[in-house]
């Protein structure tokens, strides 16, 4: 073995500083009380069934009169634009002055399992839509959509095209059936029916496993095998705890609309084939007209490249752009370049187009 | 908790002199108060720490122990010291990763509770699973013709029968991709360790290697097709198995009188059609109000321009009969 040539003295070492930082991670951890998320103040504005409509207001000088309005994935809680103050797509664009409004969809329990994609994007996101301009005192809202709420948010203006003046897309998949889309091929067999009528409302754990089989070794042992390193000492263990917490913290999905998601985008593709049904409207995105920013990652195990920028051969919009950051599915949102290049180029653009 | 800091080092050094003595063929005794004291230590935290933290202090706890474990035993396997010796050493390190990755499997696709019970003599990955008295007689009684007055009763124990040996043919078929995927990886790895002009001098050199490696066997088979039919089908087949069990419960449950599940379903799934009905209903009412309130601004703005145009006509005419007056 040419390759192999283990140092019994490195080996004996290692094993001493892995049980060295190990006993320091219990000592960090004993004097954690509390992992804070989620911190920047907000304003409810509207409120529905579960729904929470906050507003958090511009921190600077305002760039820009139409408002913004975030719609997050119903996977996963909102927060991770906002999981601590240096790693906070949220305070960055408060900071560069946009008011921001962001659509928190709650925790669905066993009441919400016949919601549907027509509760969630006709009534829900329509409703939070027309919130937004009668709080801001504006005709039209800027809208970011988020992975799936960039797909909600696609849906919406393509249906309602004159309530949205820019339309900005980060991770959102498009076209759900590209070679490289694992999620797509593990759920390409996968009994959607069967799914929710055994379960209800689909458990946030099972999807959870599903995002850990994509990449089960590096997700798995080797993240745990870096744990001691994380938790070492306190600033680096919260904000591993953050993240942590963000991942572990995921809301079980009402069924219906968990359903029509997989059957109608992943397994039939009908967004691009301009076929899918909101209710008893037909998404057709063609209808999306208003200047278009597609912001994806590079290295996104989840949502490829390929499935994101399918979308510039849908929309008629003349003013498309995309921004491609070198990072993963949520490294565009919490990395050092989402903090130092996404957020300001998301200002910047839309600004231009006040 | 805080840990008296002069403790830790005492006791980290007496370990560490107890591994840096594994090869020099030193027979030391690993010391007693280590396992100990990393025991208690886990143990104080599981009490003392916030619950958020317990299965992060699980996964830490389970984790730390095998890397520690394998990596004293690769350090006993270098005392001997030769060729034979050190290949038996990647092996056991690759026996020791295929065992994390049959656990962390097993515990995704394992049994529903009911179930789970039925079986906890046989380990899942235990042949005689798949290969038990239990299943083999289950699979004989399917044979059996279903007559008599129970024959509700005994269909119910067919179905849940077929459903079983099909969630088992469908774990097996699984299992046996992973199997594929770990010894391709391992396949992989000694091909790197044999090729590689860098040298391997680290257990965390090692593991890196051993995940790139995975990682690259696993994605050759998760994007085949008959992996994915096969992962349809695992999924389905516990999904067909829980769904029965809950269609039992349900009919027992009826049978003295308690609510079911697919009662409630049935009240849910009313109760939204009629929070839609109302919606469609509130909005076609909001748009007859403004309908009704624009015709109503027209009838009026009609009226009033009419008024108007009758008023400005009889000013003309009240001019017209003063200039007649006047002439």
């Amino acid at each position: 073995m040419n390759g192999f040539d283990l140092d019994p003295a490195t080996v004996s070492n290692e094993l001493f500083e892995f049980n060295r930082k190990l006993l320091k991670s219990y000592n960090t951890l004993s004097q954690i009380q509390e992992v804070d998320v989620d911190s920047t103040p907000y304003q409810v504005i509207y409120t529905e069934d579960k729904l929470k409509l906050r507003y958090y207001q511009a921190q600077a000088e305002k760039r820009c009169k139409t408002p913004l309005l975030i719609c997050y994935a119903l996977v996963n809680r909102p927060y991770m634009i906002d999981l601590e103050s240096k790693r906070s797509m949220l305070q960055r664009l408060l900071e560069l002055g946009l008011d921001v409004y962001l659509i928190d969809w709650g925790y669905p329990d066993a009441a919400d399992r016949y919601l549907d994609l027509d509760d969630y994007i006709n009534e829900y996101l329509n409703n939070s839509v027309h919130a937004v301009c009668n709080h801001a005192d504006s005709k039209q809202t800027n809208l970011l959509g988020i992975c799936q709420g960039g797909t909600f948010s696609l849906c919406y203006s393509a249906l309602n095209p004159n309530m949205i003046k820019n339309l900005i897309t980060m991770v959102t998949p498009v076209d759900f059936q590209t070679e490289d889309n694992l999620l797509y091929h593990l759920a390409k067999y996968v009994d959607a029916d069967l799914a929710v009528d055994t379960y209800g409302n689909i458990p946030g754990g099972m999807l959870n496993d599903s995002y850990n089989s994509l990449m089960p070794m590096r997700l798995g042992i080797q993240k745990n095998l870096g744990m001691p390193n994380q938790l070492e000492n306190r600033e680096s263990a919260l904000s591993f705890l953050r993240m942590e917490k963000w991942i572990y913290d995921s809301p079980d999905q009402a069924g219906e609309a968990f359903r029509q998601f997989i059957t109608q985008f992943f397994q039939q593709n009908r967004l691009i084939k301009k076929e899918a049904m909101i209710g008893e409207k037909q998404v057709d995105l063609a209808n999306i007209n208003q200047p278009v920013l597609n912001i994806f990652g590079s290295f996104d195990h989840l949502v490829p490249p390929r499935a994101s920028t399918a979308l510039k051969e849908h929309v008629s919009s003349q003013d498309y752009q995309e921004i491609e950051v070198k990072a993963g599915h949520i490294g565009v949102f919490v990395s050092g370049k989402s903090q130092t290049q996404v957020a300001p180029a998301i200002v910047e653009w839309l600004a231009e187009r006040d | 908790m805080e840990n008296s800091s002069l403790t830790i080092e005492a006791l980290l050094d007496a370990q560490k002199e107890y591994w840096s003595n594994i090869t020099s063929g030193n027979s030391l005794k690993s010391p007693e108060e280590w396992a100990e004291f990393i025991s208690q230590n886990q143990k104080n935290m599981r009490q003392d720490a916030p619950q958020q933290f317990s299965q992060l202090l699980d996964i830490l706890g389970a984790q730390s122990s095998n890397f520690t474990q394998y990596g004293e035993a690769l350090l006993k396997q270098y005392k001997a010291g030769n060729e034979q010796h050190l290949a038996d050493a990647v092996q056991q390190f690759q026996q020791y990763m295929q065992q994390q990755t049959s656990d962390a499997l097993m515990q995704q696709w394992q049994f529903p509770e009911q179930f789970a019970a039925l079986f906890k003599t046989h380990s899942f990955k235990d042949d005689l699973l798949f290969e038990n008295p239990f299943i083999s007689g289950m699979k004989s009684l399917l044979e059996t013709p279903v007559v008599g007055s129970n024959r509700e009763y005994q269909e119910q124990i067919r179905e849940a029968i077929k459903l079983t040996i099909e969630y088992q043919e469908a774990l097996q078929e699984y299992i046996k991709h992973y199997n594929s995927i770990n010894q391709s990886a391992a396949t992989q790895m000694l091909s790197e360790l044999n090729q590689s002009d860098t040298k391997i001098s680290s257990l965390q050199q090692l593991h890196d290697i051993w995940v790139e490696a995975y990682e690259s066997a696993y994605s050759q088979t998760v994007f085949t097709d008959i992996y994915q039919r096969s992962h349809g089908r695992i999924s389905n087949a516990l999904m067909q198995l829980r769904k029965f069990m809950q269609d039992v419960r349900d009919i027992h449950f009826q049978s003295v009188g308690l609510a079911t599940r697919s009662g409630l379903d049935t009240a849910l799934q009313r109760q939204h059609k009629l929070r839609k009905e109302m919606r469609t209903n509130r909005r076609e009412v909001f748009e007859m109000q403004q309908q009704i309130a624009s015709l109503q601004a027209n009838a009026s703005a009609q009226m009033i321009a009419e008024l108007k145009k009758e008023i400005s006509e009889l000013k003309q005419e009240v001019i017209s009969l003063k200039e007649a007056t006047k002439g």
